[in-house]
Parts: structure tokens; sequence; C-alpha cells
């Protein structure tokens, strides 16, 4: 379990995060929803220990995520990987670092999402970066998952590889994902748990299918409707 | 299979069983993906698959052999309720579209006799 | 558990390896290409030897410097930030790794560079020859044992390693400092170089004296020459150098351990 207390973060003059409280259920996918700059970024960032919180605490299974990353797989928005290594290479560093690398898994995967190991990071397309860095992510059996708008950016056959690989290696009830978007369309049904974030405060959360009872209404717009409000 | 996202997810999977149900596309003893299989093939969240198959055991439409997977195991009476109760919500939900335009009960009768009567000669054509 | 670290710290190493390889060739190219531009175009002056030699010595000790400001630094223009802070090992074993490598670059290079011009000089002098040139030395009073160049030479290099250890790990320290502000980052980076330098300056000097005094009876206007008297000095100036280096070197995995964020 993940657990927000109180958190806030600013940098410079901009609020990321606004006295957010939040706990990530263990075992659940969860979509962290909102525009741009709504502290979806900085919300994962802090989980995996790449920023300090201004205020409050986080914790990751009850400790100081700067102790717990071993147990945390994240999967940037921008490119993180070196791009003069090839995919075997890549893999080859991540590899060293973790455990709980499947080697399985990995070369299950490289066919899956048509990727080959010579291909050269600098010179592959965007699409395949995508796919390489999913690749390298999700070939961890990590008890947490985080993904930062794995989809921003990314022609359609490739998000939908994409989304079917996480259904594919998705380990109920063991795993822990969370994935921020703003493209709520592409993985409506692939959420269990939503947080609606905005300007740095959470607007909204709860089950997915709870909410579509309640509110009779697809988390698109219930989202929409969530902004209209608050506007 | 598409979902209506504005409707929980889990209830349409049962509903697409449902309706295999009542067409004969599935019939007791027959085997049905397993909640991982199914969950790929739909492409929805294994979570929310797991929970429509709890669901359907509940119901007594499935249930899961350990081992060997999950099976049809409705009964004959079941089959008709649900049958039953999958007709009544789509003439409820008829009955409540055409009152909402100002049609009356008899209005509806007399549509529905006036279709029946045409779609008879249509069909002796 | 103790084996997988040392597994990581050395993949760690071998990225940064990588990273340092073209300046590595460089040098490699540069002193073959310099010794043999000599060799041929300079035959007869002999006495130009020592050039060739000095012009990629210079390079050879400034290059592990730059190559410093380029190792951390990349890894922040290129995003690869995210990767390195995200990874389960703290700032001893990043800047550790990144110092262990440039160090590595300057011993490959010192070396490179020797090698070449003793090779020059052997190919350049055939006469007298090494063995007399050793007799004219010991003539001369000036101790030739093996063992004391050795000594020597090898504390003198130890001294020359330590202080450039103690350069990059200043350039680390304040490397981080310039991450941690989000404008002008290059310009606080070289403002706390020159402030850290001059800062440590402050602090060794005072202890480099007391030591000068308290071990050796060397004094500044003795101008007799021992063996063993310079052997001390260069001891004595590895010592105070190391232990700059050492309080810069965890001031800076610190500051990545605990100040660093993206």
């Amino acid at each position: 379990m993940i657990e927000f207390k109180n958190v806030s973060k600013s940098f410079g003059s901009t609020m990321a995060l606004n006295d957010v409280s939040l706990v990530f259920p263990r075992g659940k996918i969860i979509g962290l929803f909102g525009p741009n700059g709504a502290g979806k970024s900085t919300s994962i960032k802090l989980i995996m220990g790449l920023n300090r919180p201004d205020r409050g605490e986080i914790s990751v299974d009850g400790e100081d995520p700067q102790n717990k990353k071993k147990n945390l797989a994240y999967l940037p928005e921008i490119d993180h990987l070196y791009s003069w290594m090839n995919i075997a290479q890549a893999a080859d560093f991540t590899r060293t670092f973790y455990d709980d690398w499947d080697e399985g898994k990995y070369r299950d995967l490289i066919n899956f999402l048509n990727l080959q190991e010579d291909m050269k990071i600098a010179k592959i397309s965007k699409g395949q970066r995508a796919k390489a860095k999913l690749l390298l992510t999700v070939c961890r059996r990590a008890p947490y998952l985080l993904m930062d708008e794995p989809l921003s950016g990314i022609d359609i056959l490739t998000r939908e590889e994409i989304i079917n690989t996480l259904i594919r290696d998705y380990r109920e009830g063991e795993q822990t994902i969370i994935i921020s978007t703003h493209e709520i369309a592409e993985v409506e049904s692939l959420v269990d748990e939503v947080i609606f974030l905005d300007q740095g405060k959470v607007k909204l959360s709860g089950n997915a299918e709870d909410l579509r009872i309640e509110r009779n209404m697809s988390l698109v717009e219930l989202m929409k409707e969530a902004f209209r409000n608050a506007n | 299979m598409e979902f209506n996202n504005s409707q929980p997810i889990y209830k349409q999977i049962i509903d697409d069983f449902k309706k295999k149900l009542i067409r004969g596309e599935l019939k007791k003893g027959d085997k049905i993906p397993s909640q991982r299989e199914y969950a790929e093939q739909v492409k929805v969240n294994p979570n929310t698959v797991q929970r429509a198959y709890r669901e359907m055991e509940s119901m007594n439409m499935v249930e899961t052999l350990r081992g060997q997977g999950t099976f049809i195991s409705i009964s004959a009476d079941r089959l008709e309720e649900i049958k039953m109760e999958m007709a009544v919500n789509l003439l409820d939900y008829f009955i409540s579209e055409m009152e909402s335009l100002g049609y009356s009960r008899e209005d509806i009768l007399k549509i529905l006799s006036q279709e029946n009567t045409n779609r008879e000669g249509e069909g002796t054509l | 558990m103790q084996t997988s670290s040392l597994k990581k710290f050395f993949k760690l190493y071998s990225k940064e390896m990588r990273e340092l390889r073209p300046e590595i060739l460089i040098v490699l190219i540069a002193t073959l290409v310099l010794d043999l531009f000599f060799y041929f175009k300079f035959r007869q002056y002999p006495g130009m030897i020592i050039v060739p030699s000095m012009m990629i010595l210079g390079l050879v000790v400034l290059l592990p410097f730059i190559s410093s400001f380029k190792l951390l630094g990349r890894e922040w223009n290129s995003n690869t930030i995210y990767l390195l802070l995200s990874l389960p090992v703290k700032g001893g074993s990043i800047l550790g790794s990144k110092l262990l490598a440039l160090l590595t670059q300057y011993f490959i290079g010192t070396v490179t560079v020797t090698a070449g011009g003793i090779f020059l000089t052997l190919l350049m002098y055939p006469e007298p020859g090494l063995a007399e040139t050793l007799r004219q030395a010991q003539a001369a009073g000036i101790d030739t044992r093996i063992s004391t160049m050795l000594s020597s030479g090898g504390l003198f290099y130890l001294m020359s390693l330590a202080g450039m250890a103690y350069l990059i790990a200043i350039s680390f320290f304040s490397q981080l400092l310039g991450k941690m502000v989000t404008r002008f980052s290059g310009v606080v980076t070289a403002g706390s170089f020159l402030a850290t330098f001059w800062l440590m300056g402050k602090l060794m000097t005072p202890i480099w004296h007391q030591l000068l005094t308290n071990f050796s009876q060397l004094h500044m206007n003795q101008c007799y020459f021992s063996v063993a008297a310079f052997n001390k000095l260069i001891g004595i100036n590895t010592l105070v150098i190391l232990a700059g280096t050492l309080i810069v070197y965890i001031a800076a995995v610190l500051l990545y351990n605990h100040k660093i964020e993206l």
C-alpha cells in the first residue's frame, strides 16, 4: 500500500500538490487522471523518491520511498534510457540491479512487442522506444509498477499493444499498477480505482465500477463533470 | 466485445454470458475461458473479470472446478428465469422510452399489434 | 549481498568507462601521432624530445577533469538521471563509479604518455644506453637503486592521482550544488567550484604546515637533496590531499542522497 499524508510539494511558485492525502491500495490497477499540470507526474515522482515532499509524508508499505526503490518499477514520460545502448545492453544494465528481473518474460515480451535486441535506442522510432521502455519496466516482477503517461504521443496500434501487454502480464492481487494519463478513454476498462487530480488537489476518487453504478457515467464523462463543477 | 463505459463493465460481461446462454451459444457443461484468457480477449482489467465470474458463480450460472476450469452449470429453471428477466428488462426500457415520447399504453399496444400484422404480411409475401 | 552490490558497482563502472571511451581513444591516438611526428620530423633536434610528452601530458591531466563535468552533467542533459535516481543504489556507488572511471582514464593516459616518452627516448638516444646513464647518475651522487626510484616515483604518482581525485570530487560537489537550483545552474556550479577550492585550501594549508614541521625536519631554506626527505614531503602532501578529497566526496554523496531531486 502506498500512502500520502497531507503531502504538499511546490516547484518555485507553482504548487504541484496541495495538502493531498491518498491511499493507493495494493493489488489494483489505479488510474491517476487529470489535465496537464494537475500533479500526476509529481505524485509518481514522489512515490519513486525522485522528489521529496515539502510537507507531509509518503510511505510505501510503511517505509520511506527512498528505501523501497527495489520494489518500484518506474516508466517515466521522458526517454530515460542511455541512447548509445541497444535493447540487449539496456536490459543487461537493468537486470543487474533487480532481483525481480524475469528473463523468461523478457524473452517472451521482446517477441510480442516486435522488438529486436540489437536495436539501438537512439535509432528507433518513438513508438519502438516507448515499447522498449515498457519492456524494461514490466520485465520485472516488481510489486509496484508506476507509469507516467505511457500512451502519450504514441500511435493507436502501439497503444493497443501496450495495453494488451499490461493485461497479459498483470498478476492479480500481487501487483499494483499506477497509470497516470490524461487520455482516460484509452484505459477505461483497464483501471480498478481512479483518482482525479486537479491543480494539486484530489477532485474525486473511488472504485471505477462503483462510480459507474452510482453516477451512470463513464470515467471520461465523470472527469468532464468534475471539472465543469470546478470551474 | 465493445463496452458501454457508462455501465459497470462486470455487469456487461455477465449480460454477455446471459445472452449467449439464451441464444444457446453456451450450454450446460460447456467450458468457458479462464479469467485470464477472457481478460486478454476482451481487454479488460483481470480484477473486473474476476468480479464478474464471482458474481456468476453466486448466481449459479457457472461453477469453477479446481484444476479444470470454469463451466456453465445453469439449471433449466434458472435459464428460464434469466430469459424472462432479460425480456422484462428490454420491455421496461421500450415502454419507458415510448411513454417519455407521450404514447399511452393503449397506443403502444395498438402499434405493437399493427407492427405484428405488417411483419406477418411481409413474411407471407 | 556483498557480491551483488559489487556487481552493481562494476556495472555502473563499465557504463562510465563506455562513456569515456572517445576521450581515452583521443589520448591514445594523439600520443601515437605526436610521438611519430617528432620521431620523423625532429630527429635532428634530440633535445626536443620532452616537448611531445609534455604537450600530451597536459591533455591527459586536463581531460579527466573536463570529462568529470560531462560524465555527471550529461545524466541531466539526456534525462538518464531519471534512470539513475530510480536505481536501488545510493550516491556512493553512483559517484564512486564515476570517480573510479575518471581515475582510470587518468591512469591509462599517463601510462600511455610515459611509455611513449620512454620508448621515444630509447629510439632517439641509442647511446650511451640505459646502464651507462644510470652509472653517470650514480657518479653524480643520485641514489639510483631500483627500490628508491620506484618508491619515489610511485609516491609522486600517487600524489598526482590524489590531486586528480581531489579536483574531480570538487567538480562533482559543485555540479550537484548547481543542480539544486532551477536557474543559473552553470553560474552556481562555477561559483561553488571556486569557493570550495578556496575554502578547502584554507582548511588544508595549516594542517599541511603542521604535519610538515612535526614529522620532517625539512625546512624551506635547506637546499640539500635527500630521497628520504623528498618521499616524506610527497607522502604528507598525498595524505593531506586524500583527506581533503574524502571530505568533499562525502559532502557530494550526501548531497546526492538527500538533496538531489528532479
